[in-house]
């Protein structure tokens, strides 16, 4: 029997998937033994195997609560708002006749800054004393307000700035989604006499469930692991209300230099979401084995 | 076959060298020295938790061939104001110095992992520490003690002030670092407002007591709270007693500051957490009252640059801050109180000690090299020009240098400042004590805790933070 001979083109892709691996699977490794052990960066000669204790720690600490309730806090209300403004946009955009590019290109900006730039823009933006936004409100009669001083506008703000930023994103993909729907199923429901929101309800809705999936999906990971906004404009303050847990994992290693528990707060992040995204796809391919024999 | 081969090969080849290319670190490449390094190496023995083990490194041979001294500094003017003379050391020693110059977000970062690489394998020669990194790296036994260099050299250490090198210069008695330069905390206060007759008339009627720049922390609260009013009738407050960084890592300073000037620190003298004593939740209460009586609602919200805009537009009569704040809010292209504000010792004689201190890590190719280094630019001639630039002095003799005190007269209160000054604690874990200070702080000015709460929830982790760490002996 001829041995099988490995094609050029394997060879080709062998390097790239060398230095994958290694850029990617060794520090995944690497955090998943750190977190088995008390790993304090500047105790280099105490390093003693303790299991799940930084763990267990993580689980217990009450700050690590506070910042999950934050996180969802964020990710819902951002995730929700994202959808609502991102659909009415996409749905705009597939109905004018014209100035779709030109709409796009505008509409993308905020995607193409850096987190850090969004960050401080905003926070100048919103500065209570130089900030234009507070400027404007002044000149309608509305007194200047410091919105990330105060407990009560700090969060919603951060959520503010997180939909500014992502909802182009969102509403790119599911303008991508509407113009890429057949035609025949809204002929026909506009013949059987459907209105603009039985339409929408029924069909359309229906038919971008996948792009839908995997945008929740993504944004929800995009939003669990938030940490740039939050160090960039409030550093979690004031007190604990805009503390993420990505913030609070960062703080740990890089304030108390406890990487052990950093990394076992990171990994309970990275199971958290492996649970959610196995959910969310799982039913994506519900979705598209029904499909399919809906096809057949 | 042999096409596929020179294929395979060559993107391999470029694939690596974008690897090896993207991998270089940001320093310049240390150049290894021509000729093999003096006598002895350092000795190499295994780091002890408990007591940070004291080596010393070569001290017998100070010539040194020319190399390549590589040096990590912070974007301040301290730094400037070395690069001014680097030249001339360049020119005396032949050795060449690669700086790389960063903000402070990203100094520890790029500091940590160098530190932690084996004995003489890091990129940095020289370093510069920050007050709150000292107790860590001194811990993680990654700095050369200085004090046979000293020695050997008949170095003068005895010009530094002692506040100082309690803080960035000895720890437990042996000498890491040479004092840099302070950023020492005071009062920054306007001189139009105290020092002008009909303001201080209006006052005294009004309070029955002088308007005097304030010497204690009730007597800053107390006049704070006074100055802040409508002064034209308009529904809106004119002028604010105080501006504070009140946002959650800043306030930290600010309690700090006044938790010293009312004869307090973080821990007792066996390293039981203070903070929850009857001064320690005296000091969160004050800052409670400035925040809702002597301050704008949107200083939780501020930092630094943010309380010195606030400052520069003339909005706010007083702030306790950093020992450099006054030369930026003396520059009339980005202040309206340009010449106009003085600094003054912190309300209760004792604020916050700040400062930076040169050292040779462990992990430093060339140390003998980089001594030669500190002891160039800390000699009386070179620290002398540096505080002619308007560098900020660590030293009686350049404190005491006629000529700086003639160009900078404000020196003499700069040095009553640093001498009164209380610092950061020297431990293992220094840098979690402003992190945690800040946060409950933080915490009771969003009204989540009461001051006593929130110091006793402080407390609590403030004495987590030294069972166990090597410098207190808990």
């Amino acid at each position: 029997m001829k041995k099988k001979r490995i094609q050029l083109k394997h060879w080709l892709v062998l390097p790239a998937i060398i230095i994958m691996l290694s850029v990617m699977i060794f520090p995944l490794l690497f955090s998943l033994r750190t977190s088995f052990y008390y790993y304090i960066i500047s105790k280099p000669t105490y390093r003693p195997f303790i299991w799940f204790a930084n763990y267990l720690n993580m689980l217990k600490d009450g700050q690590v609560l506070n910042s999950i309730v934050v996180t969802l806090k964020i990710a819902i209300r951002a995730v929700i708002i994202e959808f609502i403004v991102g659909f009415i946009i996409a749905h705009f955009l597939s109905k004018i006749p014209r100035y779709q590019n030109f709409l796009l290109s505008v509409l993308i900006m905020p995607m193409m800054l850096s987190s850090i730039a969004v960050g401080m823009m905003w926070r100048l933006l919103l500065n209570p004393d130089l900030g234009i936004v507070n400027y404007l409100l002044t000149q309608i009669g509305i007194k200047a307000y410091p919105w990330l001083a105060l407990p009560k506008t700090a969060l919603p703000t951060i959520v503010f700035v997180e939909v500014w930023r992502s909802t182009p994103f969102v509403a790119l993909m599911l303008y991508s989604g509407i113009i890429s729907l057949p035609v025949e199923p809204f002929e026909s429901a506009t013949i059987d006499g459907a209105n603009a929101w039985q339409k929408f309800y029924y069909l359309t809705l229906p038919l971008l469930q996948p792009i839908i999936l995997v945008l929740v999906t993504i944004r929800a990971i995009n939003l669990i692991k938030l940490y740039d906004l939050i160090f960039i404009m409030t550093h979690g303050g004031p007190g604990d209300t805009t503390e993420t847990i990505s913030h609070y994992i960062w703080r740990v290693g890089f304030t108390d230099l406890d990487l052990g528990k950093a990394s076992a707060g990171s990994w309970i992040i990275v199971i958290f979401i492996s649970i959610l995204t196995t959910f969310l796809f799982n039913r994506l391919f519900k979705i598209g084995s029904k499909t399919q024999k809906t096809k057949g | 076959m042999k096409k596929k081969l020179i294929l395979i090969f060559s993107s391999l080849f470029i694939i690596l060298s974008m690897l090896m290319v993207s991998c270089q670190p940001a320093a310049e490449p240390v150049e290894e020295p021509a000729v093999e390094e003096v006598v002895d190496e350092p000795v190499v023995e295994e780091p002890v938790v408990e007591e940070p083990v004291v080596e010393e490194p070569v001290v017998e041979e100070p010539a040194v061939p020319p190399t390549t001294i590589n040096i990590l500094f912070e974007t301040v003017a301290d730094t400037d104001f070395v690069l001014e003379y680097v030249a001339e050391f360049e020119a005396a020693t032949g050795h060449k110095v690669n700086t790389e110059i960063v903000s402070y977000l990203n100094m520890k970062e790029k500091l940590t992992p160098d530190l932690a690489s084996p004995e003489g394998a890091g990129a940095y020669d020289v370093i510069v520490i920050d007050k709150q990194w000292v107790g860590e790296f001194v811990s993680a036994d990654w700095l050369w003690p200085l004090d046979d260099f000293i020695a050997r050299d008949n170095f003068d250490y005895s010009v530094y002030i002692p506040a100082m090198v309690d803080l960035v210069g000895k720890v437990n008695d042996v000498t890491y670092m040479l004092p840099f330069y302070n950023y020492s905390s005071g009062l920054l206060y306007r001189t139009d407002v105290f020092e002008d007759d009909d303001f201080k008339a209006a006052y005294k009627e009004e309070f029955g007591k002088d308007l005097v720049v304030p010497t204690t922390i009730p007597e800053y609260v107390e006049v704070a709270k006074n100055l802040t009013k409508d002064y034209d009738g308009d529904g809106e407050i004119d002028l604010y007693g105080a501006i504070g960084q009140y946002s959650r890592n800043p306030v930290q300073f600010e309690y700090a500051i006044t938790l010293f000037g009312l004869g307090g620190w973080y821990y007792d003298e066996n390293w039981n957490a203070a903070v929850n004593s009857d001064i320690g939740v005296q000091a969160a209460e004050y800052l409670l009252d400035l925040y809702h009586n002597a301050m704008p609602e949107a200083a939780t919200g501020y930092g630094f640059s943010e309380q010195r805009e606030f400052m520069a537009q003339g909005k706010a009569a007083m702030m306790l801050t950093y020992s450099w704040m006054k030369a930026t809010l003396d520059d009339p292209e980005v202040s309206n109180v340009a010449g106009m504000v003085d600094f003054a010792v912190s309300p209760g004689g004792h604020g916050a000690q700040g400062g930076w201190g040169w050292a040779i890590p462990k992990s430093a190719p060339n140390p003998e090299a980089a001594w030669q280094f500190l002891a160039w630019v800390e000699s009386p001639d070179i620290a002398t020009r540096r505080g002619l630039l308007g560098g900020a002095p660590v030293r009686y003799d350049v404190f005491e240098d006629p000529e700086v005190l003639a160009k900078f007269p404000q020196n003499e209160v700069m040095k009553l400042v640093i001498e009164g000054a209380k610092p950061i604690p020297i431990i293992a874990s220094s840098a979690q004590v402003p992190d945690k200070v800040g946060l409950y702080v933080s915490e009771m000015l969003a009204g989540e805790k009461t001051p006593q709460e929130a110091m006793d929830a402080l407390a609590d982790v403030l004495n987590e933070i030294v069972i166990g760490d090597p410098l207190t002996g808990r």
